[in-house]
């Protein structure tokens, strides 16, 4: 399997560092941030990457909106997205669940383990 | 490993030892370029630390002198230099690497211990993974020390395996390293070689899955410690090395990036300013929320959910960064807000002042590596039906949130059904199903005056008992009852409740039965197992490893009793026949504290002859196992006595 192109939408630049730094020591991943939904749709429209990591409370344009947003471009729709959020409720899950995203991962995600659950999400396999 | 640190800082050097030493090096200080080439020299160490600005003769030119003796060790450069010209100075002279001041002990660790296994690498030829042999000079491979013949491809992935013995490569990248461009090879070959491999390897009494499969990204050797193989410096060091790097990464990140969660951290301090701030004392501006009588607070739809926000993203942040506590108490801010809704009580405005402060120390924390699923702690959250609304039970509720749980008191049974999936089809997946509470609380009281509630009522939340405890058979249910005699506390036990009490009884008396439901319902139980067989010890720790327990092993009963009030078990075993101290005398000395009167002790033997299992009830056993024993029956026996002591702990404390 290639190396994975991975982008990351979250406003927290804190984030996005842990989430660079975790997928290229664990899988030797590249990793894009955008710090915004409207940002991020257009990296994902103009670099494509095997998968979005978005997440889910941002000022602005939210994750939801900014998924939305992914599924309405005929460039971004096919691209896998999984759910970055802290503790989800119920409710939330089953809004997760009817959006049709790949996965949701809980913050904190476990250290050197993202790229596994992520895999794991999108049934990349061998 | 020996490290010769030259150093003329007095305090770093004692902070660089010190650290050093806790990570087992063996460590010889000198302050002066002289004395340092006087020392390498003269013994033998496994790496150098050199500062750069050394008096008598600088780290450069003592690292220069010391390749041109031809010495090999390697050396890693300490300086406050950090332009890029200085570098290459410092690697020119003959440094390994460079470290500039003021440096993050965590990496400057982490490089040490890739120095070191590099040059332990290139010293050694044979590759080795717990009994798993590679001879490279040779090209032989053996398990055991028995010989394992593999294809020229097999062995070439083998020996990939074993030089990278954390990486995990994918197909593609195997393909790349292993077959030549004029192959043309497919990833099908690859399985096929790898299949090839396993097998032999098994057929040696390798784990099958010595090379196992990570989903999604490809192949990696598993380590010893999981294939229960001796354990290897060389991974234990790379795995080390990855988890100190990483700690590193995130340690620079929350560095450069704490001021964003301060500023969080700051808008909540500010909300709790305004909850607390009077309007007698301050007047009645936008930073003040409106208050009512009774001293409850409003806050605007937008306050709400901002700050909900900002709990919400505080906690992921914090998270991530391995700060649990932070984690913990920003989770416990969001769930307040989200009880509290658009008023928050006294009581609620008192507890968001207290979390909020507290947050701000956990703020100081440094980042951790956490398994997020382990430590994340979060608040105990309690459901309690009350269809009568009772004063009773918002005093109970009261007091709950005052002893650190989370209560959510509905009135109907409608809404409890829905806070607990109860309408949910079974087959749903758990992923969809509300979170349970820790424990459910069910009032079965009508009032204070009148205490027979009325029978279609009654009889609707039995039913509903009968259909959360089928739901969810390990939550405890806690019912309160006017009604406790015999034929009702058996209708209750059938339908699932766990603990019946009969009111009356004090709130804070119902609180402490539930703090120690939960308690035992989470807390995992200590354990201790004295034998002097060693390898019967093992067996029972991995016999019981299913069952989350905490164990401590002794094999030296002499050591005993210092460990057993060190550890203070909730349960122990003994062995009968033990040198110096036998069984028995360790289960008298026991007994003869009062205070350990009631712990529960189980002798597990091979004798089965009736003599020694009287004496061993006779001296205060509570149990007596024969040799050998099933892993469950032999759980299921411990898990019984611990209940057992546990709920007489309970009824001592039920008036």
């Amino acid at each position: 399997m290639p190396s994975k192109r991975v982008l990351i939408i979250d406003d927290e630049v804190s984030i996005q560092k842990v989430v660079t730094i975790s997928l290229k020591m664990e899988a030797d991943w590249s990793v894009m941030a955008a710090s915004s939904g409207k940002e991020g749709v257009q990296l994902a429209e103009s670099h494509r990457p095997d998968v979005i990591l978005l997440d889910v409370m941002m000022p602005g344009i939210d994750g939801i909106a900014t998924y939305e947003a992914l599924q309405e471009n005929p460039v971004t729709q096919s691209i896998p997205v999984v759910l970055l959020t802290a503790k989800t409720r119920t409710a939330e899950k089953q809004l997760f669940q009817k959006l049709g995203v790949a996965g949701v991962i809980t913050k904190p995600f476990p250290p050197l383990a993202l790229a596994s659950e992520i895999a794991k999400l999108v049934h990349w396999s061998l | 490993m020996r490290v010769l640190l030259v150093e003329d800082d007095n305090a770093l050097s004692t902070l660089l030892t010190e650290q050093l030493n806790r990570q087992n090096y063996v460590v010889d200080r000198v302050v002066d370029g002289e004395t340092g080439w006087a020392y390498a020299s003269t013994f033998e160490y496994d790496l150098m630390i050199v500062d750069w600005i050394l008096p008598q003769l600088d780290g450069l030119r003592l690292c220069q002198r010391l390749r041109q003796q031809g010495y090999q060790l390697p050396v890693l450069l300490l300086t406050t230099k950090d332009q890029q010209t200085d570098k290459i100075k410092g690697l020119e002279a003959g440094a390994d690497d460079y470290v500039v001041k003021p440096f993050d002990m965590a990496e400057l660790l982490a490089r040490i211990r890739v120095l070191l296994r590099r040059s332990h690498t290139e010293m050694e030829s044979i590759l080795h993974w717990g009994d798993l042999h590679l001879d490279p000079t040779s090209c032989q491979v053996t398990y055991q020390r028995q010989p394992v013949s593999l294809t020229a491809k097999e062995y070439a992935l083998l020996e990939l395996f074993l030089h990278h013995t954390h990486q995990t490569f994918s197909a593609a990248a195997l393909l790349d390293r292993i077959w030549s461009s004029e192959d043309f090879p497919s990833e099908a070959t690859v399985r096929s070689h790898i299949r090839g491999l396993r097998q032999k390897l098994k057929r040696a009494g390798a784990a099958a899955d010595l090379i196992e499969t990570v989903h999604g990204l490809g192949y990696r050797l598993k380590s010893p410690a999981d294939s229960h193989l001796p354990s290897v410096t060389l991974t234990d060091l790379e795995e080390s090395d990855r988890k100190a790097s990483y700690l590193a990464g995130l340690t620079q990140a929350w560095q450069a990036h704490k001021g964003e969660s301060l500023e969080r951290w700051n808008n909540l301090v500010q909300l709790a300013h305004s909850l607390t701030v009077h309007e007698s004392t301050a007047p009645h501006t936008k930073e003040t929320t409106p208050h009512n009588a009774f001293g409850a607070r409003h806050l605007s739809e937008q306050q709400q959910t901002q700050a909900q926000q900002i709990a919400h993203s505080l906690a992921g942040t914090l998270g991530t960064f391995g700060l649990m506590e932070g984690y913990r108490l920003a989770l416990q801010i969001e769930s307040l807000l989200l009880r509290a809704g658009s008023t928050l009580t006294p009581t609620q405005i008192t507890q968001f002042h207290t979390l909020v402060t507290t947050l701000g120390h956990a703020l100081d924390e440094s980042p951790k590596l956490v398994c997020p699923v382990e430590n994340a702690a979060q608040a105990t959250s309690l459901l309690i039906l009350d269809v009568n609304n009772m004063p009773y039970i918002q005093q109970l509720a009261a007091l709950s949130v005052a002893k650190g749980l989370v209560p959510t008191v509905v009135a109907s049974i409608e809404s409890a059904a829905q806070s607990l999936s109860l309408d949910a089809p079974f087959s749903s997946s758990s992923e969809l199903l509300a979170d349970p509470p820790e424990l459910v609380l069910i009032n079965l009281v009508t009032s204070e005056t009148n205490s027979v509630l009325d029978e279609p009522i009654l009889q609707r939340l039995l039913v509903f008992i009968t259909q959360l405890t089928q739901r969810w058979p390990q939550l405890p249910v806690v019912v309160i009852t006017p009604q406790a005699d015999f034929g009702n506390r058996l209708d209750l036990v059938r339908r699932g409740g766990a603990i019946i009490l009969e009111y009356p009884l004090v709130p804070a008396d119902v609180l402490d039965i539930i703090d120690q439901s939960i308690y035992l319902n989470h807390r995992p139980r200590k354990i201790m197992i004295v034998d002097d067989d060693a390898h019967y010890v093992k067996q029972v720790l991995q016999l019981l490893h299913p069952w989350n327990f905490q164990i401590t092993p002794l094999t030296n009963p002499q050591r005993f009793w210092t460990l057993f009030n060190q550890v203070c078990p909730d349960l122990v075993i003994l062995d009968v026949e033990m040198p110096h101290i036998n069984g028995f005398e360790l289960c008298q000395v026991i007994r003869s504290h009062a205070q350990w009167q009631q712990l529960p002790i189980v002798f597990m033997s091979v004798h089965s002859d009736r003599t020694k299992q009287d004496r061993a009830f006779a001296l205060g056993a509570d149990d007596y196992i024969t040799k050998p024993i099933q892993g469950k029956s032999l759980a299921r026996r411990l898990l019984n006595r611990l209940q057992r002591s546990a709920t007489r702990g309970t009824s001592q404390s039920v008036p």
